[in-house]
């Protein structure tokens, strides 16, 4: 992690005397911004604030984060078309039974498009495709679903 | 459709969403009292009610909250409101009115803005400004 990456965040959880539960606000230069900040959140939140009311803070965080650099997704190995075993199922669609072909997620070559209706399965969840979509399949064996 | 006495047709499904929209809002105004009270008699016993209802007094949605206060909240307002217009000529847009005489209605507050009125029973500790 590059220590440019790393940036801190100081909040506080504020009430006014007497309430039990706490608004999240932001690190201020002195008391009197912090106060304000305060009544700034309560008016948002509630509709209102009371000015002059003494402010509590009951707790003081410091969040630090840092960001590390995106990795690309690990491309699944391709099944190849063994795997393919290409069916067709009955399906009742719009008041009648249809043919729609049921296809393996895993034999979805890279860049496949299909329209539906089908059936895409794989071994721990099945995708339908509506009338009015089509998929395209990508090398991490995503498949995305657009409007035709 | 739905066709009301007044012969006037509306959309089922838009009447019930803006059923569900308008009780939320009074589920709302429940969180944002407990939220913001003082009195452990609201912040920590829950024990307070909201309530929407018309211009007219008439209740249009109630949060889930504490049954009594909920039975007796739309005839508290109403005969809370009664006393305001005879006395006082009425509920004007953003007065908030608060009631603890027991032979009227038990503890009520009310305000009023637009074309409707909220409506919170709770305890008195609460009123400290």
């Amino acid at each position: 992690m590059q220590p440019q990456t790393i940036g801190f965040c100081r909040q506080y959880d504020a009430r006014y005397r007497g309430q039990s539960f706490e608004l999240t606000i932001e690190h201020g230069v002195s008391p009197e911004s912090i106060a304000q900040r305060f009544h700034e959140a309560h008016r948002a939140r509630y509709g209102y604030d009371v000015p002059g009311e003494i402010v509590e803070l009951v707790n003081a965080r410091l969040t630090g984060t840092g960001s590390l650099p995106s990795r690309d997704a690990v491309p699944l190995p391709f099944a190849g078309p063994a795997e393919r075993h290409e069916e067709k199922r009955r399906l009742w669609l719009d008041g009648a039974f249809i043919d729609v072909p049921v296809l393996q997620r895993v034999a979805l070559e890279d860049d496949t498009r299909i329209d539906g209706p089908a059936i895409v399965e794989e071994y721990d969840c099945t995708t339908y495709l509506a009338r009015e979509w089509s998929l395209r399949a990508d090398r991490g064996c995503c498949v995305w679903r657009a409007a035709k | 459709m739905l066709r009301l006495e007044s012969g006037e047709v509306i959309d089922p499904i838009t009447a019930e969403i803006i059923n569900a929209a308008l009780v939320y809002a009074s589920e709302e105004m429940g969180l944002a009292l407990r939220n913001s009270a003082y009195s452990p008699n609201i912040k920590e016993r829950l024990d307070h009610s909201c309530a929407l209802f018309d211009r007219h007094g008439r209740l249009i949605a109630q949060a889930e909250h504490i049954p009594v206060h909920l039975g007796s909240l739309p005839w508290g307002l109403k005969r809370m409101l009664e006393i305001v217009e005879r006395e006082h000529g009425g509920v004007r847009e953003g007065e908030m009115w608060v009631a603890n005489d027991p032979y009227v209605t038990a503890r009520i507050s009310t305000t009023s803005r637009c074309c409707a009125r909220s409506s919170i029973a709770g305890s008195w500790p609460d009123l400290r400004q």
